[in-house]
């Protein structure tokens, strides 16, 4: 699917089908001024055709281009497609007209039904049987999940480790502060409907899964500990 | 501007899943937030409200002379019109039925005084003083607050046809400011996704961000903020130009929808403890800068007026009433935002069917941090949404 082929010998036809990137019908987002005076933005057709075209003719090697391309062609049209979901729920454009986009945070996972609006302030408030299972682990604890996954993103994509390390070792001190915090909190007496108890096993895990990553760390530098 | 006797509120969500949440929302009391980032859409929302609610409807075409803020101003002015002909429409319903206005008062928090009072009113026999209750009762009912946020970020220049760049009151995010100063909206302005010099000496230009005669200020500034430290200096530098913050509302870097600012590390325990501790100085080193603007631009800093410390209120991942309870009790928080769960809630917010299930069977592997926001900001998104499906045909 994301393979490029030759955009500027292929026929007129595959062009046409061949269009990465968006239009840019609205253009909220344009900041990018790699190739044009004026900014464009990353999601737009204009600027994918330009930035691939680019990466076909670098150096990199075929995986590296791969690697670039993607991230290219990640971008969404945000802009616009945001929108579309209030104009389709409203009647005011047909769903095939419209790609939908949204940005939920990790929460909505849990919680899986269409609620009215009593059901959900009911659920705020305490006064019904909670909306989420049980199971559903402390917001606290799913944070800390959510920044040792960005800690290790952000050691996978480091280009400099050595030069970076400052920088990971003090997110890591940072991040072992806040745990430690975590478990003060999970020592004191839950209310009802909070998963306080999953605090504890949460620090335990994560705590192991950084001094893990950050070993890596140390060892690609073989820095004296 | 409307106190709302509700403990949360609804945040923005994207451009447009809140875009009209306060005309759902609003007549019940709750405060939420619509996006003014996007004018064109909000161009057609308008059209759609008005012929809904029989309202004068004239297009502001897309290249109009300052279209974007007019489109912007119009679209507030008609939420305005209908959250209060909604909300009127509730506050004359009649008592001890089953109606909106036992909506209205069921979903008030226990406790409040509010609350207390419909609960003493439902207790009492018919007769004269049911009857006075009920009067005093309906006249003390407020609806929502209809706020806006703005991105800061989100702040491109704007050309003319002739490829000219046009002044810096055209910018995205100053004609958005212009177009809510210029509202009759009566509510809070959200600043969010950083600090943007330009836009906030903007805001300087609108006297309904400062107080008037009898120390009211008609529009208030919330500031989105993921730490104590950019707090102060914020609330510090819109001090000096005589602003006064009215809410930091502080979220979670990473667990929260949308674009996520990431902290050094920081866990929202950490910082909130900070503002627990500290929350004094966002009044003690902001108060003598606000008096002496007021002192040397104004007529005076009035002895009369009440200096209102700011609220502090979270957001980011909030999922059950006990966690709220931890933030409010052990943090100090004010309130709390829950957005996300929201778009579950098809009075609430506007989710096409598609989406909602989408989302109602999303488990915590399709919800990801994504690399598909063109403003290069790890972005909180859902898999396999109708936007990804055609980025992927398309090619």
């Amino acid at each position: 699917m994301l393979e490029i082929r030759d955009q500027v010998s292929g026929t007129k036809k595959r062009i046409e089908k061949d269009k990465p990137g968006s239009p840019c019908p609205k253009g909220f987002l344009e900041s990018n001024t790699e190739f044009t005076e004026n900014p464009i933005c990353t999601a737009s057709n204009q600027y994918q055709l330009l930035k691939l075209a680019q990466i076909n003719q670098s150096k990199a090697d075929e995986a590296e281009k791969k690697r670039q391309r993607e991230k290219v062609l990640d971008k969404a049209c945000l802009c616009d497609h945001l929108g579309n979901g209030a104009l389709i729920s409203l009647g005011i454009l047909e769903e095939h007209r419209a790609p939908q986009s949204i940005c939920p945070g990790p929460n909505v996972a849990w919680f899986d039904g269409e609620y009215t609006l009593q059901e959900m302030v009911d659920h705020i408030y305490g006064r019904r049987e909670s909306l989420v299972s049980e199971e559903r682990p402390h917001m606290f604890a799913k944070e800390m999940v959510m920044y040792v996954d960005y800690f290790k993103e952000l050691v996978e994509q480091s280009e400099d480790l050595a030069g970076d390390l400052k920088k990971l070792a003090r997110f890591k001190k940072n991040l072992e502060q806040g745990m430690d915090l975590c478990l003060q909190i999970a020592e004191l007496q839950a209310y009802e409907d909070e998963n306080l108890s999953s605090i504890t096993g949460t620090v335990k895990e994560e705590r192991m899964r950084l001094n893990s990553i950050y070993e890596g760390i140390e060892e690609k530098q073989a820095i004296p500990s | 501007m409307s106190y709302s006797p509700h403990t949360f509120s609804i945040p923005v969500m994207g451009t447009g899943h809140s875009i009209d949440s306060p005309i759902r929302v609003g007549p019940y009391g709750i405060n939420s937030v619509i996006s003014i980032v996007d004018d064109l859409l909000v161009e057609r929302i308008r059209k759609y409200y008005c012929q809904k609610f029989d309202l004068p409807y004239k297009n502001i075409a897309r290249n109009e002379k300052d279209g974007r803020a007019r489109r912007i101003t119009a679209y507030l002015d008609t939420v305005q019109t209908i959250v209060q002909k909604k909300f009127q429409a509730i506050q004359s319903l009649p008592f001890f039925e089953q109606n909106d206005k036992a909506k209205y008062f069921e979903m008030l928090p226990d406790g409040i005084d509010l609350k207390e009072r419909y609960n003493q009113l439902l207790e009492t026999e018919k007769g004269s003083l049911r009857d006075r209750l009920s009067y005093d009762l309906s006249r003390l009912m407020n609806p929502g607050s209809i706020d806006v946020n703005i991105m800061a970020k989100v702040d491109g220049m704007n050309f003319e046809k002739n490829g000219n760049p046009m002044s810096a009151e055209y910018s995205d995010a100053s004609a958005a400011l212009r177009g809510y100063a210029q509202s009759n909206l009566s509510s809070s302005l959200i600043l969010s996704a950083g600090f943007n010099p330009r836009l906030y000496n903007y805001i300087s230009e609108y006297k309904d961000f400062y107080r008037n005669a009898a120390g009211y200020i008609k529009k208030k500034i919330i500031l989105k903020v993921s730490d104590f430290r950019s707090a102060l200096i914020q609330g510090k530098y819109l001090a000096k130009k005589g602003l006064e913050v009215f809410e930091y509302r502080v979220e979670s870097g990473l667990n929260c929808g949308g674009h996520a600012f990431a902290s050094d590390g920081y866990l929202l325990p950490t910082i909130l403890k900070e503002f627990r501790e500290k929350r004094e100085m966002l009044t003690s080193s902001i108060q003598p800068l606000i008096e002496k603007y007021y002192n040397e631009h104004i007529d005076g800093f009035s002895p009369e007026w009440s200096i209102t410390e700011p609220r502090i209120t979270v957001q980011g991942g909030i999922g059950t009433s006990g966690e709220a309870r931890r933030l409010m009790q052990d943090f100090d928080m004010d309130a709390t935002g829950w957005g996300s769960p929201f778009l579950l809630v098809p009075e609430a917010t506007t989710v096409d069917q598609i989406t909602r299930t989408l989302l109602e069977n999303a488990t915590e592997e399709d919800l990801y941090l994504s690399g598909v926001s063109p403003l290069g900001v790890p972005f909180n998104n859902v898999r396999n949404t109708g936007s990804s499906q055609w980025h992927q045909e398309a090619y």
